[in-house]
């Protein structure tokens, strides 16, 4: 019984540390605050666990943790001013733009943690135009007001924002281009 | 993460991914580690993994990839929702709980009630509660049948039988506890208790203003209380002993009349259990999660602001008003130099310092990291809004003699000092250790020396 007991904590620690960044990263995608996020996070597990819950592969496991998250966000998003609430067609868009961002739809679950979408970021901000990567280095590294930001750049407030935008744009398609080759390479895990 | 407008203005989904990862990739907004939390609450519910992995058919009914995953998740028809239970240490499931509970109850009274007699409490006009915030699942508005006759055994509850639970509460107030036919959570204005020369509330449930309270209908949600009640005084950090909980924010009564068994509960540390005329004091949990404080609190933000009610410690909402500490002439160079603590996001405090032009911000603290803040905000929300109402400004005018001063000394032995106008003593009290936090904070982040050694003297004096 004791051995039985231990082997199932085991099991739902080495779940929830192989998911819970995901779970997390997702929650906050949707728009919850840190602390939110921990708390949705938890409740996530917990909802899993009390259901039947078997596992399977990683990616219909964090597949299905998503889809969790999600449902419980929006009963919460209906009470919790903070949160903003999400229409059926922005869902849909949000978890298109997840799946393409972490693979692709065939392989929507692979990166199940995001650490990939991270390493792949990683690179394609060494890859950007000096300029470009001085933007979001003065806006994301160093947190640098939108105005002093523009200022450094001798841009106006509108004309960081359309860089930004683009920057952002050219980094997701950068990673998405990334994590599409990395897929479908032969030899690929579950390939 | 203000900074890159991340709220400021509608991005599309793929912009906003991004923005998120790059947030985490300059070292902010990175996963935390919930594994030790989240098994606690696992434990705290029973729950376990049920199966080996890949010894059983795949589940297909909710992780089965639906064309359309948006709709369904808003329908929660397949997706398996969260129980009607608390869950351990979390707000958002006790939220939900207490809210559905609320709801019920009035729904349970409403029905019982003659027509005459509804909206007497305070929601007149309203042909019903309207719907509930959150539930399991559609059939929420349902009415629900009375309270439940059942009772618990004492004996069941985790926890009943260790010594500091005991010391705390004696097993026949457990059975009390346990099997009384009413169980109340009760707001009370912290501002209003008695102190005697410690400061301390003399413990009595009756000496507090109640603010608002929930009747606790459901047997599951009475023994779950009770479980996480016993949990924090286990978990606490010193055993029971004689003393009662200052500033009470929260209060439980179990039963009526001489029989009942009423606890007064301070802001986190501490718990006043009387029955009759015998009180019992003890420590509760201090951890960041205590787990049957964040029960407490989320009853407040949830029940009680929905029924428009919003309690003077309800500090994490955006109607209550930032505040700020000013220093005076006596500021570094002659500047005019600010503390600015405001709420942010919820269960975030935000701290900017300024010096003339120059502001820094730190990183946004959570709430709950600390009793003292906690403190801070119940003290000086009330000092506010006593303030607003006599049309006093926040800080003293900047002729009066500082009650205190901050000094900060960089790498290059620059010392920078800011002296602060205190209202009052208990103002004074909470602000020098908020600004011993503060100090504490600006070397976790900064790595600057921080020195902050005023004596008394020097207070009175107005170095």
């Amino acid at each position: 019984m004791t051995t039985t007991t231990t082997q199932s904590q085991r099991d739902l620690a080495r779940l929830v540390q192989e998911h819970q960044a995901s779970v997390w990263r997702y929650l906050r995608y949707l728009g919850c605050d840190p602390a939110t996020a921990d708390d949705l996070t938890q409740e996530t597990f917990l909802a899993v666990l009390r259901s039947p819950f078997e596992q399977r592969a990683p990616e219909a496991t964090a597949g299905y943790l998503r889809r969790t998250a999600l449902s419980i966000y929006c009963k919460v998003e209906r009470r919790d001013r903070k949160l903003r609430v999400l229409d059926a067609d922005t869902i849909e868009r949000m978890e298109a733009a997840w799946e393409v961002l972490h693979g692709g739809s065939a392989r929507a679950d692979r990166d199940a943690n995001g650490d990939e979408v991270l390493a792949r970021l990683r690179e394609c901000l060494a890859a950007l135009a000096p300029r470009a990567r001085d933007a979001i280095r003065r806006t994301y590294e160093l947190a640098e007001p939108g105005a002093a930001v523009a200022s450094a750049l001798e841009i106006g407030a509108g004309a960081l924002r359309v860089l930004l935008h683009r920057t952002r744009q050219t980094l997701r398609e950068c990673v998405e281009r990334k994590m599409t080759k990395q897929n479908t390479q032969p030899g690929a895990p579950d390939a | 993460m203000s900074a890159n407008g991340r709220h400021a203005e509608p991005i599309d989904p793929g912009d906003e991914l991004i923005d998120q990862y790059l947030i985490e990739l300059h070292g902010a907004g990175t996963p935390p580690d919930l594994t030790d939390r989240i098994l606690r609450a696992a434990a705290a519910e029973g729950l376990a993994m049920s199966t080996t992995p890949g010894t059983a058919p795949p589940r297909t009914e909710a992780p089965g990839r639906a064309r359309n995953q948006a709709r369904r998740a808003h329908t929660m028809t397949t997706i398996p929702p969260p129980t009607d239970n608390f869950a351990r240490p979390l707000g958002w499931a006790i939220t939900a709980t207490l809210s559905t509970v609320a709801v019920m109850a009035l729904l349970a009274m409403m029905w019982l009630m003659p027509p005459g007699e509804h909206g007497r409490n305070g929601q007149p006009g309203q042909p019903g509660p309207g719907p509930a915030p959150a539930g399991p699942g559609p059939g929420d508005n349902t009415p629900q049948p009375p309270a439940q006759t059942q009772t618990l055994d004492p004996a069941t509850i985790p926890g009943h039988d260790h010594e500091r639970v005991l010391m705390a509460i004696p097993a026949a107030w457990q059975a009390i506890l346990a099997s009384a036919a009413t169980f109340e959570l009760i707001s009370l204005d912290p501002m209003s208790r008695p102190v005697n020369g410690n400061g301390n509330g003399n413990g009595s449930l009756s000496a507090h203003k109640e603010i608002g309270k929930l009747t606790i209908s459901d047997l599951a949600e009475r023994r779950r209380m009770l479980t996480l009640l016993y949990a924090s005084i286990i978990e606490g950090n010193h055993v029971a002993r004689s003393r009662v909980a200052p500033w009470p924010i929260h209060a439980i009564r179990a039963g009526s009349g001489d029989d009942a068994v009423e606890m007064v509960i301070s802001y986190r540390t501490s718990m006043a259990v009387q029955h009759g005329a015998a009180v019992k004091g003890t420590d509760l949990s201090m951890t960041c999660e205590a787990p049957f404080f964040r029960l407490l609190l989320a009853a407040n933000q949830s029940a009680w602001t929905e029924q428009g009610h919003i309690p003077p410690f309800d500090v994490k909402r955006d109607e209550v008003a930032s505040f700020r500490f000013n220093s005076d002439h006596n500021s570094v160079a002659g500047r005019l130099g600010s503390w600015d603590v405001r709420s942010g996001a919820p269960g975030e405090l935000i701290i900017e310092h300024r010096v003339g032009e120059n502001v820094t911000t730190y990183p946004p603290m959570k709430l709950a990291d600390s009793t003292l803040l906690w403190k801070l905000l119940i003290l000086s929300y009330h000092d506010l809004r006593q303030g607003a109402e006599a049309g006093e400004p926040l800080a003293g005018p900047p002729t009066a003699p500082p009650a205190f001063r901050l000094e900060i000394t960089d790498e290059h032995g620059n010392t920078k000092r800011y002296a602060y106008l205190i209202k009052n003593a208990q103002m004074h009290t909470v602000i020098r250790s908020l600004l011993e936090y503060m100090v504490e904070l600006i070397k976790a982040h900064t790595g600057k020396t921080a020195n902050f050694n005023p004596t008394r003297e020097e207070a009175e004096r107005g170095d």
